[in-house]
């Protein structure tokens, strides 16, 4: 946790409106994090916590009806959100690359794969594209796609799930990123898939100092590939915190929660812990605790106050005010 | 190519939803231009049937010294080569605008949707032959067949819109076909079967509901598209035969004329234009509204 | 795209184009009363209606006149015109080449027109642009074409003496005047066809633009240029093409009375005379001809699409 030099990308204070009717200010609210070089961190939350939104507000590509209203997203030095869609632009598939959730769709079917990896170096390197191919073929060795130089040319139906995903990562590495955005990479993968694709990712991390920002809700992966976790809840970062420290002694009662619904090998004749309610819909955000209806901590004449992070004396950071003060202590231990 | 089925991951309805009934018209006036283009077909209907009494002149009363008159306060939209008032024309020839192209889809539907029902849901051999059948028809240049058919039974307004209707047939056929077979698939069908519904039960609960909301949408849009016809045919002189006119004969005078009244052409040619975009808008509308109501 | 399925595209065109025939045929048979009469007119000898009768072969049974006409067909003869004597075929060969130059016009402007159109909608949604092709696209969908035919007319050779009003030059005598003449009518006929291809392509650019490899693609950091040349237009093409496949028969029909708006002596008007005349084999040969390019079209829009969509090919 501790960094000699600039996080590779510092997020600061970002605010995400959802516009329009049916919609909601401070969709994702004051979310702060960093990324250091080289390391990897996740992002977790249910669906709906925002977390794909801040990953996308950090490439600049929010969809329609989302709008940044605070913050900075500073990488390298630069605020991206201030830069001009030309900088960004020169930014994105460059320095950062990106590999999304579900590889079918998020391939153009009508493209070949090679192509497709090419596709950034022809982009922002300029080069023509055979001499892009000549590197994709490489990409494609590199990832572990057998007969990678017949593979240039197969389209992405051609190939199975895995291998998609695969491709996805080549294209998003293709000019040798120094960030990487994964949003739910595996999700959509089957469960032996999804051990490969991260045994590949960790891979490259080792080989070429490429930080990992990955997006998901699943808890085992962040405990097989992540530095730090960054945990969200209804669009507000409720901890931060190294992967040890958050399965051993979780600051906010979500992450305690979340551990404790994990089932567990062992514990026979128990029943299995569940966070009752549900996710507040946008527009119905409370506006203390966004937790705090669901939290068994609950109730507590604090909890009605807007909560903002605090910083606890090992490092740690929590947004339940009552955890930061003392007067909430959680159960250490928990599932890994 | 194109026959509509319900939008993936959407939930047929079925007669007597809550809510299904209620709000159709409702939800299709709250759109801007539904309601625009819903009452200006209602006006013409109204002026259509009022013609006789708020026509200004007869509409085939000649007055020869009033030939290619200008705009003025007398002939207000000038009058035609033989003097008649273009303005009482235009009116009388509302009601020819509105019933021809119910001609046409008349025919339509009595000839696509029984054929598109059997086609969609009992398959099988009846399936393919129709199927192809429609396929020929369809390859054959609509207006082509049309002319083909009045070479044979002669030219006239109901001929020629009755062909217009065999044409289009396949259309609705395609629609229907694809709208039934999308129902047919459901498992509630099986299940509706399985308790006893007699087959005319499920078809009258479950599957007109279903292909009327396309069936609807793509008979509008003929509408449109057998009024743009019969201008067509009835400008080639083979619609609408005299002393009627419609608005396709009426623009064939204009263009015969043309040298002589170039602007002649402008009140059909709106007229024509103005209510087709009528019957196209408010398909669209239909449309719209119908495929929200399907991802409900 | 496979052998196999390239045989059962052209097999089904045929089943197609022979069901026609059967229609087409079965026209003569299907006019009230005795063909031979209509045919002849009202003022004709009873000699000249027994020769007509025989000229069409109505005193034969049924099925050996479909056979005699099916096989004269297929050997490229049409029969001959029932009043110049001409054999059909040569009439058609000597009418088509003026209209299929008129409608190939057409398409070319229909698509240069509709699809960039289209596609700068498709990008801008929601932009006055966009508001203002839609308007545009419905208002022109709207329009008859032999109206617009005129009105271009009044604005190009009447108003502003730019153009000649009526008449058509071919090709041989130069491309400038075949131009000069041909493009009015063919601005008229393929308005309409424009429109509704600007409406289509609008729709699928729009629906291509929201897929998420279009999101991966940005996030290489493609330009609206590179994401259009490289991503939109191919996908957003396969509806566009088989949109232009249902409209081919659309052209067709609307060649026939822009032909006589702008004087052009084309298949149009040889169709039109041969009703009001009562023809029969020339209409005959009308239709089948019509039918079989239309066929045609269809089966190259098909192959197009197996070729833009890899999916259909590699299957």
């Amino acid at each position: 946790m501790n960094a000699t030099h600039e996080p590779l990308l510092a997020v600061d204070g970002l605010t995400i409106d959802l516009t329009g009717p049916g919609g909601q200010p401070g969709l994702v609210q004051d979310v702060s994090f960093e990324v250091h070089a080289g390391e990897s961190v996740a992002l977790i939350g249910e669906s709906g916590c925002g977390k794909t939104m801040t990953a996308m507000a950090v490439l600049g590509l929010l969809p329609a009806g989302f709008r940044v209203a605070g913050g900075s997203i500073r990488f390298q030095g630069r605020d991206l959100l201030a830069c001009p869609e030309r900088e960004l632009r020169s930014v994105r598939g460059a320095a950062i690359g990106a590999v999304f959730q579900e590889p079918m769709s998020s391939l153009d079917p009508t493209m070949r794969v090679g192509d497709q990896i090419a596709e950034a170096r022809r982009l922002h390197l300029g080069e023509a594209r055979k001499v892009a191919l000549r590197r994709a073929r490489e990409l494609l060795d590199r990832v572990g796609i057998p007969n990678a130089e017949k593979r240039l040319a197969a389209y992405p139906h051609e190939l199975s799930g895995g291998m998609q995903q695969r491709v996805m990562i080549a294209s998003a590495i293709a000019c040798d990123p120094q960030l990487v955005l994964a949003d739910e990479p595996t999700t959509a993968l089957d469960v032996t898939i999804q051990a490969e694709i991260l045994e590949l990712l960790r891979d490259l991390r080792r080989e070429q100092g490429i930080a990992v920002l990955l997006v998901t809700h699943d808890l085992g992966v962040v405990a097989d590939f992540c530095d730090r976790v960054v945990a969200m809840y209804a669009g507000a970062v409720v901890e931060r915190s190294d992967v040890d420290r958050l399965f051993g002694r979780p600051a906010h009662p979500y992450t305690r929660a979340l551990l404790d619904a994990i089932p567990q090998n062992g514990r026979p004749r128990t029943v299995l812990p569940v966070i009752r309610g549900r996710v507040p819909a946008a527009g119905q955000f409370p506006t203390g605790c966004r937790f705090e209806p669901r939290c068994a901590h609950g109730g507590h004449e604090r909890c009605l106050q807007p909560q903002h992070e605090a910083v606890l004396p090992d490092g740690r950071a929590t947004r339940c005010a009552r955890v930061a003060d003392g007067d909430l202590v959680l159960a250490e231990g928990g599932a890994r | 190519m194109t026959t509509q089925t319900a939008p993936a991951g959407t939930r047929p309805v079925t007669a007597g939803d809550p809510g299904r009934r209620t709000s159709t018209i409702r939800l299709l006036l709250r759109r801007p231009s539904a309601a625009v283009a819903g009452g200006f077909l209602l006006l013409l209907v109204v002026l259509a049937v009022l013609a006789p009494w708020i026509s200004p002149y007869d509409p085939n009363e000649q007055d020869l010294s009033a030939a290619f008159a200008p705009y003025s306060a007398e002939h207000l939209l000038g009058g035609d080569e033989l003097g008649r008032d273009v303005a009482s024309r235009l009116l009388h020839a509302i009601r020819l605008a509105l019933l021809a192209p119910l001609i046409s889809v008349g025919v339509a539907i009595v000839l696509g949707v029984p054929s598109g029902l059997w086609a969609g849901l009992r398959r099988g051999l009846a399936d393919t032959v129709l199927s192809r059948i429609a396929d020929a028809l369809l390859s054959l240049p609509g207006l082509a067949f049309a002319l083909a058919i009045v070479a044979v039974v002669g030219p006239g307004l109901v001929n020629v819109m009755v062909a217009l209707g065999v044409v289009f047939s396949p259309t609705l056929f395609r629609v229907v076909r694809g709208a039934a077979m999308a129902v047919a698939e459901e498992p509630y069908i099986d299940s509706s079967r399985a308790i006893g519904c007699s087959t005319s039960r499920i078809l009258w609960v479950h599957v007109l509901p279903n292909v009327a909301a396309p069936l609807l949408v793509q008979a509008t849009i003929l509408m449109g598209l057998a009024l743009l016809s019969e201008a067509g045919l009835s400008f080639l002189g083979l619609g609408v035969q005299p002393p009627d006119s419609s608005w396709g004969s009426m623009l064939r005078t204009a263009y015969d004329y043309q040298f002589r009244a170039p602007f002649a052409v402008l009140p059909p040619g709106i007229a024509v234009v103005l209510t087709v975009l009528a019957f196209n808008t408010l398909g669209d509308a239909i449309r719209d509204v119908m495929s929200a109501r399907w991802r409900r | 795209m496979s052998f196999s399925s390239f045989l059962t595209r052209i097999g089904g065109g045929l089943v197609v184009l022979w069901l026609v025939s059967v229609l087409t045929f079965g026209l003569i048979q299907l006019v009230p009363g005795d063909p031979a009469e209509v045919a002849a007119g009202d003022s004709a000898t009873p000699e000249r209606v027994e020769t007509i009768r025989q000229q069409l072969g109505l005193d034969r049974p049924l099925v050996e006149q479909y056979a005699t006409w099916l096989g004269g067909v297929l050997r490229g003869d049409l029969g001959a015109s029932l009043f110049t004597g001409e054999p059909v075929t040569d009439a058609i060969l000597r009418s088509a080449p003026a209209t299929l130059s008129i409608t190939l016009l057409a398409l070319i402007v229909a698509v240069g027109l509709g699809v960039p159109a289209g596609i700068l909608a498709g990008l801008r949604q929601g932009s006055w642009l966009d508001r203002a092709v839609a308007t545009l696209a419905t208002i022109g969908i709207a329009m008859p074409g032999f109206w617009v035919g005129m009105l271009l007319i009044l604005l190009f050779a009447l108003i502003l003496p730019w153009l000649p009003a009526t008449g058509y030059e071919p090709l041989s005598e130069g491309v400038d005047v075949w131009l000069e003449h041909a493009i009015i009518p063919a601005t008229a006929l393929g308005l309409a066809t424009g429109a509704e291809l600007a409406r289509h392509t609008r729709g699928c650019v729009a629906d291509v633009l929201s897929r998420p490899y279009v999101r991966t693609a940005r996030a290489r950091g493609s330009s609206s240029f590179w994401l259009v040349r490289h991503h939109v237009l191919r996908n957003a093409a396969i509806p566009v093409v088989t949109v232009l496949g249902l409209q081919a028969g659309r052209l067709l029909g609307g060649a026939i009375i822009i032909e006589l708006v702008s004087g052009i002596h084309g298949l149009g008007t040889l169709t039109v005379n041969s009703i009001l005349q009562r023809d029969f084999p020339v209409l005959q040969g009308y239709v089948l001809f019509a039918a079989a390019i239309v066929v045609v079209v269809n089966l190259v829009v098909d192959g197009l699409y197996g070729w833009l969509n890899p999916k259909v090919r590699t299957s």
